[in-house]
């Protein structure tokens, strides 16, 4: 498949709309609910959730972060990074990952010219930003000695379909010795070992999984085979000591989010016919009908990641889907297929079981209702 | 995977448009003086207070506010005013020789106080400051503890007792469980949770009012401090910030009274076991003071004897919470009985078999018709009705749809006696024993009064000792037997 074939029938597909990057956080999104065709359908095309929302639905997208947090975040990493990232060298320092003597940092934006306003200028300097990285990237791969322990701000890319969206992990970490890189994801949530949001730590470590793949692509490029060898689903976050700017390192493997990406990317082709094949001839996503018919997979979850997932919630319940009253009845209710049916099994009314699943499903929900009566 | 009781009160509550009732006695003990307190944080700056708002249950609040929770000493004032406010409240509390009990909007604000007491405990600058940390400490690290009683969410106990038509995570935000208790009339109940939704209940403000509102009088406040403006043009410009922030937390406030008044006026049942709930609480936070009185310091991680302790005393309230459940609420029986945790069935065959002088077997058998059971062959289950009695599981046989099991009573035969035929009886793994947590402490203390090797520093692997025992002839029966 040709790239620029597929990038027109991805250009007709978004319409009006103009080609968003996903990023890592859009990229992760797709793998946090693979069932979600809606959600590889806009990633596929390059539209963001939010702009889905707000562009297409007309609806306010809730999606921004307060100004206090995004302070505070700014701070922190410029913190870690200022300096020739000394104080990130030290937290390496200190946890042995990093000798006194490998010391080598690459600040990539300070290598290209600073982002511009003018679209021509911007161009030049994120392209500046990508070649220098894969000049750092290609010494490593090569075992140069002078390649940097510790990368600021790559600029690589993750191919969906053949285009490359780019991605700029906050930092690349291997020690002279390692064969290759490490991502390091930055992240300005407080770390309270085991009490630390689980949430934000699958988020955060979906990001670094993205930085994975990203590595694993460019050494490939480099013409390695045993590319999991070399980059292993390992990553580094660096989060927040509570109530100070001190950081924090822990590992973290991620070998499931890398896979799960992976996976995700695999069958962004199939998702493209598929998506191509649901559609009218001609239509687009950004008309609001268009977008409708395409099936949604709505979750406990979406909320966290999805600036549709009240639209989604809208749809599910008036569809009835089981989902919209939690995880578990999805999967109980699923002979069933919607709560109104489930109600009429329950209360032994409507038509009677039509499959031997919907039976099995009746005697249980009549045996837990009565139950439930006998209770309350 | 079987139907279970949250799906069915689920499904009603979703058919009706309004929260159903999932238990029949109220699970919890409200103190009558429980202290209500809403904390918000700066958004990214967990440690910090930006409003508070304290007040005793039915009682309107107290607010204090800071400009800017950044600035360390203004921040710490608000800390002494908090501390002051919960020291007077555990005072009382200890005279009376009772427990406090505060409460907090929802699971995230639990975790807001945790973050806290973590942080503040070990406070250098400030004696009342650190004072602080060490009583929410205690809150704090009986929260985790089943059937405690010392820091309630009301999001969690409203969940305890009602079921909504939305999922278990929507059910976090206490705007919405309270709008599926109580409904508008007239109103969609999705559009009105949707609305509900829209106004924070955790511990934070909404990034959107930290943007419009929020962000530009902290900003005009921060300028004129920087320019040295008088202290009134300050004042003033406090008063904004006060003013914005009293929006968000007189609402979640609010909402917290509402809920303790849901549960304090509808659920006129309480549990049986309640009395002994609040004896353990009151007992666990008079060793607690006795503890900070005598100097003890608290520390930021446990060691590994003292992790163990904490873990099986978890694990032992835990059961205990849940079999005092299951002996006086219907819909926890119900629960327990559709997920084969007891056995409950009709009697057959009781029969007393002489076996030598004086010594007699009691036997009979059960026939459930439950469509799950988790019991096996040398279980031992205790009669719900009476727990002198104790049974041993002598066979499980499924007959169609019906479970034959055959129980011997290895305990009360003669206090109790044989069940008669035909009755129903419910046996169940458990019920609530309140002293085998002292029980498990001596045996935990005993067992780890040498250090395991697998905790010590740099512990070797000891040597392995071949066991002295002769080989069983059947080991699988042999491993088995251990049960």
């Amino acid at each position: 498949m040709r790239a620029s074939t597929v990038d027109s029938r991805i250009a007709a597909l978004r319409g009006s709309l103009g080609p968003e990057e996903p990023g890592a956080r859009g990229l992760e999104r797709v793998a946090r609910n693979p069932e979600c065709m809606r959600l590889r359908a806009l990633t596929i095309v390059g539209v963001t959730p939010a702009t889905a929302a707000k562009e297409i639905y007309g609806e306010p997208a809730r999606e921004e972060q307060s100004p206090f947090a995004l302070a505070l975040g700014n701070q922190f990493e410029k913190n870690l990074f200022d300096n020739s990232a000394a104080k990130l060298l030290q937290l390496y320092r200190d946890a042995g990952r990093l000798t006194t003597n490998e010391c080598k940092v690459a600040v990539i934006p300070d290598l290209a010219p600073p982002l511009s306003s003018d679209p021509r200028k911007l161009l030049v300097s994120l392209g500046r930003r990508q070649s220098e990285t894969i000049r750092l990237l290609r010494a490593k791969a090569a075992g140069n000695k002078d390649a940097p322990n510790i990368i600021i701000k790559p600029r690589m890319f993750v191919r969906l379909l053949g285009i490359g969206h780019a991605i700029e992990p906050d930092a690349l970490i291997a020690a002279d010795a390692d064969r290759f890189y490490r991502p390091i994801e930055v992240k300005s949530y407080p770390d309270r070992a085991g009490k630390t949001d689980s949430a934000d730590v699958r988020s955060a470590c979906r990001q670094a999984a993205v930085g994975v793949v990203a590595l694993r692509e460019a050494i490939r490029e480099f013409g390695f085979r045993d590319v999991d060898v070399a980059v292993p689903a390992i990553g580094d976050l660096v989060l927040r000591v509570p109530g100070s700017m001190s950081a924090k390192l822990r590992s973290m493997t991620l070998r499931s989010e890398a896979a799960s990406l992976e996976r995700a990317i695999d069958e962004a082709p199939r998702n493209l016919d598929e998506l191509e094949a649901m559609l009218a001839p001609g239509a687009s996503l950004d008309d609001p009908l268009i977008l409708d018919q395409i099936p949604t997979s709505y979750r406990t979850s979406c909320k966290e990641h999805c600036a549709l997932a009240g639209k989604c919630k809208q749809q599910a319940c008036a569809a009835g889907e089981p989902a919209v009253i939690g995880d578990m009845a999805r999967e109980l209710l699923a002979p069933a297929g919607t709560v109104t049916r489930a109600l009429d099994l329950m209360n032994g009314r409507g038509v009677p079981p039509r499959t031997a699943e919907e039976v099995a499903l009746a005697e249980q929900l009549q045996e837990a209702f009565s139950e439930y009566r006998r209770a309350v | 995977m079987a139907v279970d009781l949250e799906t069915i009160a689920r499904l009603v509550a979703f058919d009706k448009g309004k929260a159903v009732p999932i238990a029949s006695d109220l699970q919890i003990v409200i103190q009558p003086d429980a202290l209500v307190l809403c904390c918000i944080a700066l958004a990214g700056e967990d440690t910090t207070v930006h409003v508070v708002a304290c007040g005793s249950i039915g009682k309107p609040a107290e607010f204090l506010s800071v400009p800017d929770p950044r600035f360390r000493d203004d921040q710490y004032d608000l800390f002494a005013w908090i501390g002051q406010r919960i020291e007077q409240y555990y005072a009382d509390c200890r005279r009376r020789g009772t427990h406090p009990q505060i409460w907090v909007s929802s699971d995230a604000a639990v975790k807001h106080l945790d973050v806290l007491s973590d942080r503040l405990r070990y406070n250098r600058e400030r004696a009342d400051v650190r004072r602080l940390g060490e009583l929410l400490t205690y809150a704090t690290e009986r929260f985790p503890v089943g059937g405690q009683q010392a820091l309630y969410a009301a999001t969690s106990a409203l969940r305890q007792h009602y079921a909504t038509g939305q999922q278990a995570a929507e059910d976090a935000h206490l705007g919405t469980l309270l709008t599926w208790i109580d409904p508008p009339r007239k109103t969609n109940i999705l559009a009105a949770v949707a609305l509900a939704e829209q106004t924070p209940m955790g511990m934070k403000t909404d990034p959107e009012f930290d943007r419009t509102k929020l962000d530009p009088v902290v900003r005009a406040y921060n300028e004129a401090r920087r320019a040295g403006a008088s202290t009134a043009q300050l004042k003033r410009r406090a008063q904004n910030i006060h003013d914005a922030l009293m929006t968000v937390v007189s609402p979640i406030y609010d909402a917290t009274q509402a809920a303790v008044e849901i549960l304090r006026t509808r659920w006129p049942r309480r549990l049986l076991t309640a009395p002994q709930l609040q004896d353990r609480e009151a007992q666990e936070f008079d060793n607690f003071m006795q503890s900070r009185d005598n100097g003890f310091f608290l520390p930021t991680r446990d060691k590994p004897k003292a992790a163990a302790l904490k873990l099986t005393e978890r694990e032992i309230a835990l059961q205990t919470v849940e079999a005092a459940v299951c002996i006086g609420d219907r819909v926890a029986l119900a629960k327990a009985r559709l997920a084969g945790r007891i056995l409950e069935g009709t009697i057959e065959n009781p029969r007393r078999v002489w076996v030598r002088p004086r010594v007699f077997e009691s036997t009979f058998d059960l026939i459930s018709s439950q469509r799950v059971l988790r019991i096996r062959p040398r279980d031992e289950l205790i009669l719900l009705t009476d727990p002198r009695q104790r049974v041993l599981v002598r066979n499980v046989e499924r007959q169609g749809r019906r479970t034959r099991v055959q129980l011997e009573i290895i305990k009360g035969k003669n206090a109790v006696g044989l069940p008669s035929a035909s009755s129903i009886q419910v046996f169940t793994p458990y019920v609530p024993d309140w002293n085998s947590l002292t029980q498990a402490r001596i045996q935990l203390a005993e067992r780890l009064a040498v250090q395991p090797w697998t905790h010590a520093e740099n512990g070797a692997m000891p040597q392995r000792v071949p066991s002295q025992l002769p080989e069983p002839a059947d080991l699988l029966a042999a491993v088995e037997a251990l049960r």
